[in-house]
């Protein structure tokens, strides 16, 4: 398809900080979990969300605006690994294995402490964040299209016999798009403050 | 041959929409998978074989809801069936097909009572069985033992009683016994409830034997119910030469100036759609083939099939060892280990086939997906919402009529930045709602 066109129907939404509706709405596939003892639980049940073509260029190139300016302005804390180009937690391995191994060799006891935040992308509260946003001095465009981003979305459950009508839900970012990652990492900036 | 089932459906005019199989084929513990059906099985298997089991054609699933019914037991399944246009008429939105399979006990009972195979509820219901009962009304040139008499007794007295139909044609036999002493017989019964009883426009046994000691039927419903499904494009063929002049005329228009959310997501959308329109316009639809086969020789809208097949596997001998089966071959084949194919069917089933057909593509290495069986949700429109509210917070639909500002500190969008993300877009990703996938 051609980029000049893209690019321009992209440019005006983005100028008005804008994610279009249309944009917003996600096919989920609903796959169970293997190895549930029942599966009469919703939570024997994952759902993996698609989302439109069209919206992905958008977002990944926002991804990269948003990664930009949030480590101009700090909310990428410089410890994290995970969930960023080129920082992984393999990253992360390695000064914690030293961290570990220093004091052992001087025959100090260690304990190490994991903290797994349950449902991370989906606890999110989309406009306490885009407040942070704002407070740290994001570009007001970032903070808009982020606000129209996460909010307003509607998803499509496909299961065999689903009724196949779209359902508007929240939620705090969501899964499966470029940015989300991102935008959770900068939602829990202030754990590593909290938590040194 | 069992396998042969799917493939003799060519012959029919429409391909079948359900499919009821008892004694499905269990290969290495998992059920076979046919192209373009979805299996629905009242048991995990590897725990315990099923008896009865759905296939639903996957076009037809994209036309209705449906919702399985599973009972804790394999020899039982039911298929609640939803339309919001009605099945036979605008005010019978939800049809119920069960499938029952009873065996006989020493003491002239069958394992399923007929008050678990009849039960008062209302709707629509077709009910399909081997009830392993003989009934003068479906066989009357048999002679009924005294014991025969007493068994069916019960159940046609509960279809009467619920004002179910028969829907056999009388005198036609499903069952022809392994053993040439043992007489035919009438065991697989379909009974219609008196909403749905005056719509199966005939039963019949046009389809070649599978194999089985049972043969298929075929029951045609005359309901507008079934749509061709839309065709789909063909990304493969698409001219892209011309796209690529047609994408070059196509001028978009500054947005209005000031606009409100709705306008400048009308303009957006406009616009869009005229890019995905001239894509389309030089993309060929491409339609399944076996549907192909049902757009050919119907309208929209005329009547479709339900099968409702019954067959032995292990350890029986196929009675019809005809040429039509070694017809029916290549259509539908076996996939998967010659060896252990050999090993696993029974020898009768490899004796019927040639041993080059059993290279081929039919069982199933992967199981099918277990459908969400949640309590308190009787319809697939329940089952959404317990799903999304798990999953999602929902949320009211907000579309704020606010007029939007520009911003002046945008950082200008730049086409190098467009042409980074679409160098870097993964070709296998999924497409989502608008059926565009990355590498268009």
């Amino acid at each position: 398809m051609a980029p000049a066109l893209i690019l321009n129907l992209l440019a005006h939404l983005l100028s008005y900080g804008y994610h279009r509706p249309s944009l917003k709405t996600a096919d989920g596939i609903v796959l169970d979990k293997p190895g549930k003892p029942s599966y009469d639980s919703p939570s024997s049940f994952h759902i993996i969300v698609l989302f439109q073509t069209f919206s992905k260029i958008l977002e990944t190139i926002m991804n990269g605006r948003h990664t930009c300016m949030a480590r101009i302005t700090g909310l990428i804390n410089p410890h994290q690994c995970g969930s960023l180009a080129g920082l992984s937690v393999a990253d992360a391995c390695n000064p914690l294995t030293n961290a570990i191994r220093t004091p052992q060799m001087d025959k100090r006891k260690v304990s190490t402490l994991f903290l797994d935040i349950k449902g991370e992308l989906d606890n999110v509260n989309p406009s306490s964040r885009c407040d942070m946003l704002s407070v740290k001095g994001l570009s007001p465009y970032l903070v808009s299209w982020t606000r129209s981003f996460l909010t307003g979305r509607s998803c499509h459950l496909l299961f065999q016999g689903s009724p196949k009508s779209f359902a508007p839900f929240s939620v705090g970012t969501p899964q499966g798009s470029p940015v989300s990652p991102l935008l959770f990492v900068i939602y829990v900036w202030r754990l590593h403050i909290e938590i040194p | 041959m069992f396998l042969s089932l799917f493939g003799s459906f060519s012959q029919l005019a429409q391909t079948p929409s359900v499919v009821a199989l008892q004694d499905p084929l269990v290969y290495r513990g998992k059920l076979s998978s046919f192209q373009f059906y979805s299996c629905f099985s009242p048991l995990s298997i590897g725990t315990k074989k099923p008896r009865v089991v759905f296939y639903v054609f996957s076009f037809f699933l994209s036309t209705i809801s449906l919702l399985p019914r599973f009972f804790d037991r394999g020899d039982i399944i039911a298929l609640d069936l939803f339309t919001p246009d009605g099945f036979f008429n605008p005010s019978m939105t939800r049809f119920t097909i069960n499938s029952y399979s009873s065996k006989g006990r020493s003491n002239n009972t069958r394992s399923l009572p007929p008050d678990l195979i009849f039960p008062y509820l209302p709707g629509l219901k077709l009910t399909l069985s081997d009830l392993n009962i003989h009934h003068p009304t479906d066989d009357p040139m048999r002679n009924f033992k005294e014991d025969e008499l007493a068994t069916f007794v019960p159940y046609f007295d509960r279809a009467t009683e619920l004002g179910f139909s028969l829907l056999n044609t009388a005198g036609v036999y499903t069952r022809f016994s392994m053993s040439l002493v043992s007489r035919p017989g009438v065991l697989d019964l379909a009974f219609a409830c008196p909403l749905v009883a005056p719509y199966p426009s005939e039963w019949s046994d046009p389809l070649p034997s599978t194999g089985s000691d049972h043969i298929p039927i075929l029951l045609p419903f005359d309901a507008p119910l079934f749509r061709a499904p839309p065709p789909k494009p063909n990304w493969g063929m698409t001219d892209w030469p011309q796209v690529d002049k047609a994408l070059k005329s196509i001028k978009i228009p500054p947005p209005p100036p000031l606009p409100t959310s709705h306008a400048l997501g009308v303009w957006f959308d406009t616009n869009l759609n005229k890019i995905s329109a001239t894509l389309a316009l030089h993309t060929p639809q491409v339609r399944h083939p076996q549907v192909q086969g049902v757009v050919h020789h119907n309208s929209l809208g005329t009547s479709k099939g339900l099968q409702l097949h019954s067959l032995g596997v292990q350890g029986r001998t196929p009675p019809f060892l005809s040429s039509d089966v070694g017809q029916s071959r290549p259509v539908l084949v076996l996939q998967g280990n010659k060896e252990g194919k050999k090993e696993s069917l029974v020898p009768a089933l490899v004796e019927g086939y040639p041993p080059d057909s059993l290279d081929s593509k039919e069982i199933c290495h992967s199981p099918p997906p277990r459908f969400p069986e949640l309590p308190g949700a009787s319809t697939p429109l329940e089952l959404n919402v317990a799903l999304l509210d798990h999953n999602f917070l929902r949320s009211p639909v907000t579309a704020p009529q606010t007029i939007l500002l520009p911003f002046w500190d945008v950082l200008a969008l730049e086409a190098s930045e467009i042409d980074r993300v679409l160098a870097c877009s993964s070709r296998s990703s999924a497409p989502a709602p608008d059926k565009t996938p990355n590498s268009v």
